[in-house]
C-alpha cells in the first residue's frame, strides 16, 4: 500500500531517471494538495450496491438523532466506525415502482437506483437515464486518469431473461454513460489492476511513449475509415458506429492523459491472476485496488455492484447453500430470514474493512475517509415484498467535513432518494438544477 | 379514474364532507383515491386526512396499497404554521371508554407526512394516460409546487384529464402557473344552490357508532354548502346531468348547476357521504406481514 | 422469453392453425391468459371453447357481426362509450369491420386487454370464455388473411459487431493464435436469448480499451516478435495458500495467466498415500474444461520413509497465452467416496489426494507458429512490394471481402511509421495488424444496402455479406477461403452451390459452434456454469459431473445435427451420450471409462433432451427442483409459448416459502395456488414442472422426495393426461408444430442476429410446414433457414424509425 511519502519519493526517482518533466509534478499534485494544503483535498463519491433488499429489522437503529448504544446486527461490522456513518431513512425510489409496467421490481429498482428514472421494460431497445455518478464523471472527471471506475463481484448472466421483461443490462449495470449505455462493472481484479496501472507497467518511458504514439495514429486510422463508411449507411446502423466512436475518443482523452503525466502510480501489490475463489478475498483486492486509485487521485468516482440484482447466488462461505434471492421471499420465515441477514451481515463485515482501510489513511490533518462520501445501500428495502421505499441508505465519510456522522436522519415520506444524490453532486463540485426525481436536495446531512 | 385530492382540511367542515363524498364514489368503484394531501401546515391537518382514510379502511390505499406501501398524507411544511381548529380538534380528541383516542392516526410528527407536491407527482407517475382527475379544494400551494417540478407539466399533460377546483381564485393562480391540463372552477354560486343538510347527523349519519367526518359536523352543526362536494362530484362524474359549464375563458371554465336537478344532486351527495365504508382487497399483493410490529421500529424513542 | 411471445397474435394465429387438428393448443393459449379459473373449469373451457372455435371454422362462417360485434357492444361500450369514453377510450367507432384491419394497432389492444382478462375489469361482468374465443379467432383470422396480401418484407439487421466467441474464432482462423476473448472481455448483453443480437452489441470504452490492447498482443503474437524472456517464471499455486479451488475431494482448480505462448513444465502436488492394495488411479489435467494430459498415477505407499507421504507429478507442455482455468483431478476416482469426513478425505494417511499446480515456462517451443507462417507469405525485407503483397492478402480475410488500394495505403503507412520509429519491417507489419484488428471492417459486420433509408427498398445481400452470414451462423466464424473464393467469384448463388456449402460447413468440426452458442443459449446449458448446486445435498456434483452432463447434450444435438436425424428426437430420443460418471448418475449400467459413447436407453425413465441432466439442473434452485421454473422452461424454449409476465402486481408464486414448511412441494404450492389469477398461468407451467419431478435438482432419477412420494401425473391443456415422465414426453409429441416453431423461430433469431417481427411469421411458418411434410429432418431446418427471405435479402430503414428511440 503507498502512503503520500513513498509515492513522493518514487516519483522523483522516476523523473530523476526520465529527464524531470513537470507534467509529472501536476500529476503528483492532487496528492500532494491533500497532504500540504489542507482542505484542498479531493473529494471521493462511490456507491456500494448490495441486490435482493436487506432485512430492515436488523438495518435501522431504533431512534432518531446521534446513535444511542448497540448498533443494530447488519451495522455492527461497522462499530469502529460509528461516527464516520449517517443512516438515512425515508429515501424513496419511486421510478423502481410499477408504475404500470408490472412485474419486474429487481429489473426496475436496480436501473433506476442512480439514474432516477424509469427504466424503458424491454430486452433489447434498453433506455433508462445518465445515472448521477456519470454526471459528476463527465463534468469533474476529466481532471483525473479514470473520471470514474465500474467495479463489480459477480460475473454477468450469460443467457436467459433477467426479471420478467427486463433486459439484463438493468441488473447487471449501475452506472449508465447515456441513457442507452450502461457501463458494465470490471469483474478480474487483474483487468481492473490493468487498468489502473497499465498493462505495460513494465514498460520504460520510451516505450511507452511510442506506445502511445501508436495507439493514438492507429485510432486516427480507424476514425476516418469509420467516417467513410457512416455515409452509405441507414441510420441504425451509423448509430452503432457513433458508439464505436465515441468510445474512442475516450480512449484518446485517456491517452493525452497518461501522455501528461508518465508519473508511474505503485501499485503496492503484485499483479492479481484471476477472479479469488474466496468472496471476501474478492471483495478485498477490488476494494484494494478502488483504495489506491482514491489515494493517487486516479479516480474521484467509483460505483461498485457487490453482487448482480436478484442474484441467486450461494453463500457457502457462511454455510447458506441457499440462492440469496430465492430466500429474501422468505415469507417471515424466521430460518430463512435469519440466512438473509447472515448474508447482510457478511456483506456488511467485508464493506467495514474497506472502509476501515480508507480510515487509516492520514490525508492532510483528515482522513481518504473524512474526504469521501460512501453510499453503501439496495434498490429495494424489503426483498420479500419488493417495497421501494425507505430504502436502506448509509453514507460513510466525512465528505471533507461536509457531512457529520454518528446518527440516523429520517427525512420525510416519499423523499426521493434523487434528493440525496443532489446534494452528494453539489459536493463533488457539480451543481445542477435538476436529477431525476428529485424534488429537491436533502438537508440535515452536515448539521449537528 | 385515479383522483388526487388536495384541501386545506380543517378550514371547513365542507371540506371533510367532500372527502367522504370521494371516498363513497371510491367504495362505489367509481375512482381510487390515490393521493390526500393538505395545505394547511397543521399536523392535526394531516391527522385528520389519515383518520378519514383509515376509516375508510384501505380506501386510501387505492392502487398504491395494492403494490405493498401504505399511501402517506401530503402536507404542505414550509407555510407559516396554521392553528388548529375545531374540526379538526374535535373528532381528534375523542375517546374511548377505555380513554384510548377514538380515532387513531400514525402522525406525531412532520416525518410521518410526505412532502405534497413529490408525493402528488409520484401518485400521478402511476396512473393510465388521461385517466386522473385532480381535485383542489382549498389553496392552490400544493399544485403549484407540483409544476415547478422538472418534467411535471409533460406529467399532467399525459395523464390529467381535467383539474377541479373549488374556488375560481385558484383555477386562476393555476392557469397563470400554466396548468397544462383542462381547468373546471365551482362558480360560487354552485355551493350556496345546494345545502348539505345538519339533519342526517340524526339520521343517515346516526347509524355510525362513530364517523370522523360526522364528529367534524358535529362540532357546529349547520346546512353546509356543497361547492367542494359538487368539485369531487364533477371529477368522479364529469357526465352528470346536474352539472353543466359554462365557455371557456382562457383555460378556464365555470362549473354551473341545472337547477332541476337539485334534488337528485343532494340525494347524490347524502348517499355517497354516508355509504358504509367498503373494504378494498389490495390485489393480489401479500399486506404488511404483521401490522402490529412494522418492519422499521418507529423513529421515536 | 422472447419478445416474439409479447405479440399475441403471432403466438395465436399460429396456434389457430392446428385448432381443427387437437383444438389444445388453441385453448391453452386461452386459458393462460384467462385469469380466474380452477382447474375443473380449464377442462369445461377446453371442451367448451373447443366447440366453439370449430363451430367458428364450420359452415357458419363467423362473421364480425356474429363473434365480434355482441361482446363488443355488452362488454365493451357501457363504458368506452362516445359518453363515458372512461379511461378516454371510446370504442364506439368500432362496431365497424373495416376498423379491424384501418385501426389494427388499436384493435390489438383491445383483443390483448380482452384475452388478458384485464378487461373488462374485475367486479364487471365477463364474456364466457367461447365468446372470448370466436371474438379474438375472428379478428385474428381478418389479420391473417390481411397478411397474406402484404408486400413480403425480409425485415434489416443493424451492423453487427463480432461478439466474444465469433472474435475468438475468427482470431483463430485468422491468424491461428488461441485468444481467449471471453477471458478478457466484458461479457455481451443478449437479447431474444442469444448474445450475437446486432441491436444490443454495444461498445464501451473499456472494449475499445480491451480491442486496442488485444490487437497489440495478438499480432505480436501471430509474428512472435516478442522474444521470451531470458530465465524461466515459476508459479505455483497451493492449498495452503488457499490459491488453489478444491472442487470436490479429487479435483483442484487454479486461475493462472499464461504470459506468453510456450512450453510449461507442470508439476501437481500429491500428499498422502492410500492402503497397500490400492490400484493406480487416472489423472486428468484440463484447460478451460478441455483435458490436454492424462496419467496413471500411483496410489500405494512408495515403500519409501515419509513423516508425510508425498509425490509429484512432472510434465511439459505447450500452453498458449491468456488467462486460463486449470484443472488437475483423478478421473471417476470411486476411493474418495469411501470417505465419511473430508477431514478423513483428506489425510495423508489414508488418502492420495492433489494440493498444489506448479508451472514454470517458457521454454521456446517446438511448435512452429502457424501464424507467422500464414502472414509472411514473402520475406517483407524484400522491399514494399511484398509488403504490400502481405497486407493485401491479410486484409482481405480480415475484412472478409476484396480490398482496395484505399484500404491497404494508410496500413503500408504504419509500416513506414514504425521503421521510422528505428523498428524492424516486421514489426511494422505488426503494427500495421494491430490497426486492422481494431478497424470497423474487421470488428463489425457491416451490410451495404443500395438504398439505405428508403424501407420500401429490398435488395439481395451481396455474395460477400451472404457468405459472412453463413460462416457465422453455422461457424460463429470467419469463412474460409472456399467460401470467400466463391462468394469473389459471385458463384455462390448459382444452383446447388449454396446446398453443398451448408453441408460442407456443417461437416466441418467448426460447426460445433452451432452447438455450443445457438443450443448452448436456446437450452441455457451454458448457465451450468453459473448455478451452484448445493454439495451437501447433491454430494455427487462436481466439475467433472458438470462437464459431463455439457457434453452429453452437446453431442446430443451434434448427434441430431450431423447425422440429420428428425427433430422429434429432441423429444423422446431414444439413446444419448454417456460417460461412466454420467451413466452412473442416471443408474444406467455397462458404461465404464471416462469417454462418451452413444448409449440405447432401454428403459423410460431417460428419453429426449428433457432427461438430460443439463438441462434439468439449469433449471432448479441450488437446493431443491422448481417446477415452475422448469414448467417455465419447457413452455419457453420447447413449445415456444412462455408463459407472460405476471399482471401488475402479482408476486411471484413463492416456491421458497412452500419448500420451508411442512407438506410435499407439490401439496404447498397447491395450497399457495389460491390466487385464480396466478393459478391461470401456473396450473399450465407446473402441470409441465411437476412432470419433471422424478428428477432431482441435479436430474439424478428420484421416486421420492424426501419423504414424500412423488406424484408426477397430471392433465395437458389439451385434455390428455399422463402418470410418468415417459407419457409426458409422449403427450409432448402431439405439439411437434408448436416445437418446430418454436426452434425455428430461435435458430432464425440466432441465424439473423435480430428479433423476429410478424412479418417473419410467414417464412417461420412456411419452414414448419416443409419440415413437419418432409418428417422434420434437422439439416433442413438449416437449408430452409439459409434459403429464406429474411437470410437472403434486407431492406433499408426510414430515418424517423430512430427518431422516436
Amino acid at each position: 500500500m503507498i502512503t503520500k511519502k513513498t509515492l513522493s519519493r518514487r516519483t522523483m526517482l522516476r523523473g530523476a531517471g526520465a529527464a524531470i518533466a513537470l507534467p509529472m509534478f501536476d500529476a503528483m499534485a492532487p496528492a500532494m494538495n491533500s497532504s500540504s494544503i489542507p482542505g484542498k483535498a479531493p473529494i471521493r463519491m462511490a456507491f456500494t450496491y448490495v441486490p435482493n433488499g436487506l432485512d430492515m429489522r436488523h438495518w435501522t437503529p431504533k431512534q432518531d438523532g446521534a446513535f444511542v448504544g448497540e448498533l443494530p446486527k447488519i451495522l455492527k461490522p461497522m462499530e469502529s466506525m460509528r461516527q464516520d456513518m449517517t443512516i438515512l431513512s425515508n429515501l424513496t425510489q419511486n421510478n423502481g415502482r410499477a408504475l404500470l409496467d408490472g412485474a419486474g421490481d429487481h429489473g426496475r429498482c436496480c436501473g433506476a437506483y442512480l439514474t432516477g428514472v424509469q427504466p424503458r421494460k424491454s430486452f433489447v431497445d434498453i433506455k433508462a437515464g445518465i445515472s448521477c455518478d456519470q454526471i459528476v464523471a463527465n463534468q469533474v472527471g476529466g481532471q483525473n486518469r479514470f473520471p470514474s471506475l465500474e467495479v463489480g463481484l459477480e460475473d454477468a448472466r450469460q443467457a436467459g431473461d433477467c426479471d420478467s421483461g427486463y433486459s439484463c443490462a438493468y441488473t447487471n449495470n449501475l452506472a449508465w454513460r447515456s441513457e442507452t449505455q450502461p457501463l458494465p462493472p470490471v469483474l478480474d481484479p487483474r483487468a481492473l489492476f490493468e487498468r489502473l496501472f497499465g498493462k505495460g507497467a513494465a514498460l520504460n518511458p520510451e516505450e511507452r511513449a511510442r506506445q502511445t504514439k501508436y495507439r493514438r495514429s492507429i485510432l486516427d486510422f480507424v476514425t476516418a475509415d469509420t467516417r467513410k463508411l457512416q455515409g452509405d449507411l441507414g441510420p441504425t446502423d451509423r448509430r452503432k458506429l457513433d458508439e464505436y466512436l465515441s468510445s474512442i475518443r475516450e480512449i484518446e482523452r485517456q491517452l493525452e492523459k497518461a501522455e501528461k503525466d508518465n508519473a508511474q502510480v505503485n501499485p503496492g501489490m503484485p499483479k492479481p491472476y484471476g477472479v479469488p475463489a474466496d468472496f471476501a478475498e474478492h471483495f478485498k483486492l477490488m476494494t484494494d485496488m478502488i483504495t489506491v486509485a482514491f489515494q493517487a487521485d486516479m479516480s474521484r468516482v467509483v460505483t461498485f455492484l457487490v453482487t448482480r440484482e436478484g442474484t441467486s447466488r450461494p453463500y457457502r462461505e457462511i454455510g447458506i447453500p441457499d440462492g440469496h434471492h430465492p430466500l429474501t421471499h422468505h415469507q417471515n420465515k424466521q430460518e430463512l430470514l435469519d440466512k438473509v441477514t447472515r448474508i447482510n451481515e457478511y456483506h456488511m463485515v467485508q464493506f467495514a474493512k474497506w472502509m476501515e482501510k480508507l480510515k487509516s489513511i492520514k490525508e492532510g490533518d483528515s482522513t481518504i475517509l473524512g474526504n469521501s462520501m460512501i453510499v453503501y445501500g439496495a434498490g429495494l428495502s424489503d426483498g420479500n415484498r419488493h417495497t421501494h421505499e425507505n430504502l436502506p441508505v448509509m453514507i460513510v465519510g466525512g465528505g471533507g467535513n461536509t457531512i457529520k456522522g454518528g446518527r440516523r436522519i429520517t427525512y420525510r415520506k416519499e423523499t426521493p432518494i434523487s434528493n440525496l444524490y443532489l446534494s452528494m453532486m453539489d459536493r463533488m463540485g457539480v451543481r445542477i438544477e435538476h436529477f431525476g426525481d428529485a424534488t429537491g436536495r436533502i438537508d440535515g446531512l452536515n448539521l449537528a | 379514474m385515479g383522483v388526487v385530492f388536495d384541501s386545506d382540511m380543517g378550514s371547513r367542515v365542507e371540506t371533510a364532507l367532500a372527502l367522504s363524498v370521494l371516498y363513497g364514489l371510491d367504495g362505489k368503484n367509481e375512482c381510487r383515491v390515490v393521493s390526500i394531501s393538505s395545505s394547511r401546515t397543521s399536523l392535526l391537518s394531516a391527522a385528520y386526512c389519515e383518520v378519514v382514510g383509515r376509516f375508510y379502511a384501505g380506501a386510501v390505499s387505492g392502487a398504491i396499497f395494492s403494490i405493498g406501501r401504505t399511501l402517506p398524507v401530503g402536507l404542505a411544511a414550509d407555510g407559516k404554521i396554521a392553528g388548529d381548529t375545531p374540526i379538526l380538534t374535535g373528532p381528534l380528541s375523542l375517546k374511548k371508554p377505555d380513554g384510548s383516542p377514538t380515532y387513531e392516526h400514525g402522525i406525531d410528527e412532520l416525518i410521518d407526512t410526505a412532502e405534497a407536491h413529490g408525493l402528488i407527482r409520484n401518485a400521478l407517475t402511476a396512473q393510465h394516460d388521461q385517466n386522473a382527475a385532480v381535485v383542489l379544494a382549498g389553496p392552490a400551494t400544493n399544485l403549484l409546487k407540483v409544476l415547478s417540478l422538472p418534467g411535471s407539466k409533460a406529467l399532467i399533460t399525459a395523464k390529467v384529464k381535467h383539474l377541479v377546483c373549488s374556488t375560481p381564485l385558484a383555477a386562476k393562480e393555476l392557469e397563470a402557473a400554466g396548468w397544462p391540463s383542462p381547468i373546471v372552477a365551482v362558480s360560487p354560486s354552485v355551493g350556496s344552490a345546494v345545502l348539505f343538510p345538519a339533519a342526517t347527523l340524526e339520521k343517515e349519519f346516526a347509524a355510525f357508532p362513530a364517523h370522523p367526518v360526522a364528529d367534524a359536523f358535529r362540532v357546529q352543526p349547520h346546512d353546509a354548502p356543497t361547492g367542494e362536494l359538487a368539485a369531487v362530484l364533477y371529477a368522479v362524474r364529469p357526465a352528470d346531468k346536474a352539472f353543466a359549464l359554462s365557455e371557456s375563458v382562457g383555460k378556464i371554465r365555470q362549473l354551473l348547476l341545472e337547477t332541476a336537478d337539485k334534488e337528485r344532486l343532494l340525494a347524490a351527495y347524502i348517499e355517497l357521504a354516508t355509504a358504509k365504508p367498503v373494504v378494498r382487497q389490495p390485489r393480489f399483493r401479500p399486506p404488511a406481514v404483521d401490522a402490529k410490529k412494522p418492519d422499521v421500529p418507529p423513529a421515536k424513542p | 422469453m422472447g419478445p416474439v411471445a409479447h405479440k399475441g397474435p403471432f403466438v395465436w394465429s399460429d396456434r389457430r392453425g392446428n385448432v381443427t387438428s387437437t383444438g389444445g393448443a388453441a385453448l391453452n393459449t386461452i386459458v393462460v391468459y384467462m385469469p380466474i379459473v380452477s382447474l375443473r373449469s380449464v377442462a369445461k373451457a377446453v371442451l367448451s371453447a373447443c366447440a366453439a372455435l370449430l363451430a367458428a371454422q364450420g359452415p357458419a362462417k363467423p362473421t364480425f357481426d356474429h363473434s365480434v360485434q355482441p361482446l363488443l357492444t355488452k362488454s365493451c361500450l357501457s363504458c368506452h362509450n362516445d359518453r363515458l369514453q372512461s379511461g378516454s377510450v371510446n370504442l364506439a367507432p368500432f362496431v365497424n369491420p373495416a376498423t379491424v384491419l384501418a385501426n389494427r394497432e388499436d384493435w390489438e389492444k383491445v383483443v390483448q386487454k380482452v384475452r388478458s382478462g384485464e378487461m373488462p375489469p374485475k367486479g364487471l361482468p365477463r364474456p364466457s370464455i367461447e365468446q372470448i374465443g370466436a371474438f379474438t379467432a375472428f379478428i385474428e383470422s381478418e389479420w391473417e388473411r390481411a397478411d397474406k396480401n402484404i408486400k413480403p418484407d425480409p425485415g434489416r439487421v443493424t451492423a453487427r459487431r463480432l461478439n466474444r466467441i465469433e472474435y475468438t474464432n475468427t482470431i483463430r482462423d485468422l491468424l491461428s493464435v488461441d485468444f481467449r476473448a471471453e477471458k478478457d472481455f466484458p461479457t455481451d448483453d443478449s437479447g431474444y436469448g442469444f448474445d450475437n443480437i446486432g441491436d444490443v452489441l454495444t461498445i464501451s470504452p473499456i472494449l475499445m480499451q480491451k480491442y486496442l490492447e488485444a490487437a497489440e498482443t495478438i499480432s505480436s503474437r501471430a509474428l512472435g516478435a516478442d522474444p521470451l524472456p531470458a530465465k524461466p517464471v515459476e508459479f505455483e499455486y497451493h492449498s495452503k495458500t488457499k490459491s488453489v479451488r478444491r472442487l470436490d475431494r479429487s479435483n483442484i482448480e487454479a486461475t493462472h495467466r499464461v504470459d506468453w505462448d510456450g512450453e510449461y513444465e507442470v508439476t501437481i502436488g500429491l500428499p498422502g498415500e492410500r492402503a497397500k492394495d490400492a490400484l493406480p488411479v487416472e489423472m486428468g489435467f484440463w484447460m478451460d474444461g478441455k483435458l490436454i494430459d492424462r496419467r496413471m498415477v500411483e496410489t500405494k505407499p512408495s515403500g519409501l520413509v515419509y513423516f508425510n507421504p508425498y509425490s509429484e507429478e512432472h510434465f511439459r507442455i505447450f500452453l498458449p497465452e491468456g488467462d486460463h482455468v486449470f484443472r488437475a483431478g483423478f478421473i471417476g476416482d470411486e476411493f474418495v467416496k469411501t470417505f465419511g469426513a473430508d477431514k478423513e478425505a483428506f489425510s495423508d494417511k489414508r488418502n492420495k489426494f492433489l494440493n498444489m499446480i506448479k508451472f514454470i515456462g517458457p521454454y521456446p517451443t517446438k511448435v512452429e507458429r502457424v501464424g507467422r507462417k500464414r502472414v509472411l507469405i514473402c520475406d517483407p525485407n524484400t522491399g514494399a512490394a511484398c509488403v504490400t503483397k502481405i497486407l493485401t492478402a491479410l486484409t482481405r480475410r480480415a475484412y472478409r471481402r476484396p480490398v482496395t488500394r484505399a484500404d491497404i495505403a494508410p496500413l503500408e503507412g504504419f509500416v513506414t511509421m514504425a521503421r521510422k520509429e528505428g523498428q524492424t519491417v516486421e514489426q511494422g507489419i505488426q503494427l500495421a495488424i494491430q490497426a486492422v484488428l481494431v478497424s470497423p471492417h474487421f470488428l463489425f459486420r457491416i451490410e451495404k444496402h443500395p438504398s439505405p433509408n428508403d424501407p420500401l427498398r429490398v435488395a439481395k445481400v451481396s455474395d460477400l455479406e451472404l457468405a459472412s452470414r453463413l460462416s457465422y451462423f453455422l461457424w460463429s466464424g470467419m469463412p474460409d477461403d472456399e467460401l470467400l473464393a466463391l462468394a469473389e467469384g459471385g458463384k455462390l448463388r448459382s444452383p446447388g452451390v449454396l446446398e453443398a456449402q451448408v453441408k460442407r460447413l456443417l461437416a466441418d468440426n467448426r460447426s460445433a459452434a452451432l452447438a455450443d452458442n445457438f443450443a448452448g443459449q436456446w437450452l441455457e446449458i451454458r448457465n451450468l456454469d453459473s448455478v451452484k448446486p448445493d454439495p451437501q445435498k447433491f454430494p455427487e456434483w462436481g466439475p467433472e459431473l458438470r462437464d459431463a452432463m455439457r457434453a452429453e447434450t452437446r453431442l446430443f444435438f451434434e448427434n441430431v445435427l450431423r447425422e440429420n436425424r428428425p427433430l422429434t428426437e429432441f423429444i423422446n430420443g431414444r439413446y444419448t451420450f454417456l460417460n461412466e460418471m454420467l451413466a452412473k448418475h442416471y443408474g444406467i449400467p455397462g458404461v465404464s471409462g471416462p469417454d462418451f459413447r452413444r448409449v440405447e436407453l432401454t428403459t423410460d425413465q431417460r428419453g429426449g433432451i428433457l432427461s438430460h441432466a443439463s438441462i434439468l439442473t439449469v433449471s432448479s434452485y441450488p437446493t431443491r427442483t422448481s417446477p415452475v421454473i422448469r414448467g417455465k422452461y419447457v413452455l419457453q424454449n420447447m413449445l415456444g409459448a412462455p408463459p407472460p409476465a405476471p399482471p401488475p402486481d402479482v408476486p411471484p408464486l413463492d416456491e421458497s416459502a412452500a419448500a420451508a414448511s411442512v407438506g410435499s412441494l407439490r401439496q404447498q404450492m397447491e395450497k399457495h395456488r389460491t390466487n385464480a389469477v396466478c393459478a391461470s398461468c401456473h396450473n399450465r407451467m407446473d402441470t409441465l414442472g411437476f412432470g419433471l419431478e422424478n428428477y432431482d435438482g441435479t436430474g439424478k432419477w428420484r421416486a421420492k422426495d424426501g419423504k414424500f412420494d412423488i406424484d408426477v401425473s397430471g392433465t395437458m391443456p389439451n385434455g390428455k393426461s399422463f402418470q410418468t415422465p415417459a407419457e409426458m414426453r409422449t403427450l409432448l409429441l402431439d405439439q411437434m408444430p408448436e416445437f418446430t416453431r418454436c426452434i425455428t423461430e430461435k435458430m432464425l433469431t440466432y441465424a439473423l442476429g435480430r428479433g423476429l417481427e410478424r412479418y417473419d411469421r410467414r417464412t417461420v411458418e412456411a419452414i414448419g410446414k416443409k419440415l413437419a411434410a418432409n418428417g422434420y429432418p434437422f439439416q433442413l431446418l438449416v437449408n430452409e433457414i439459409v434459403q429464406s427471405l429474411p437470410f437472403q435479402m434486407r431492406r433499408g430503414e426510414a430515418p424517423k424509425q430512430v427518431a422516436q428511440r
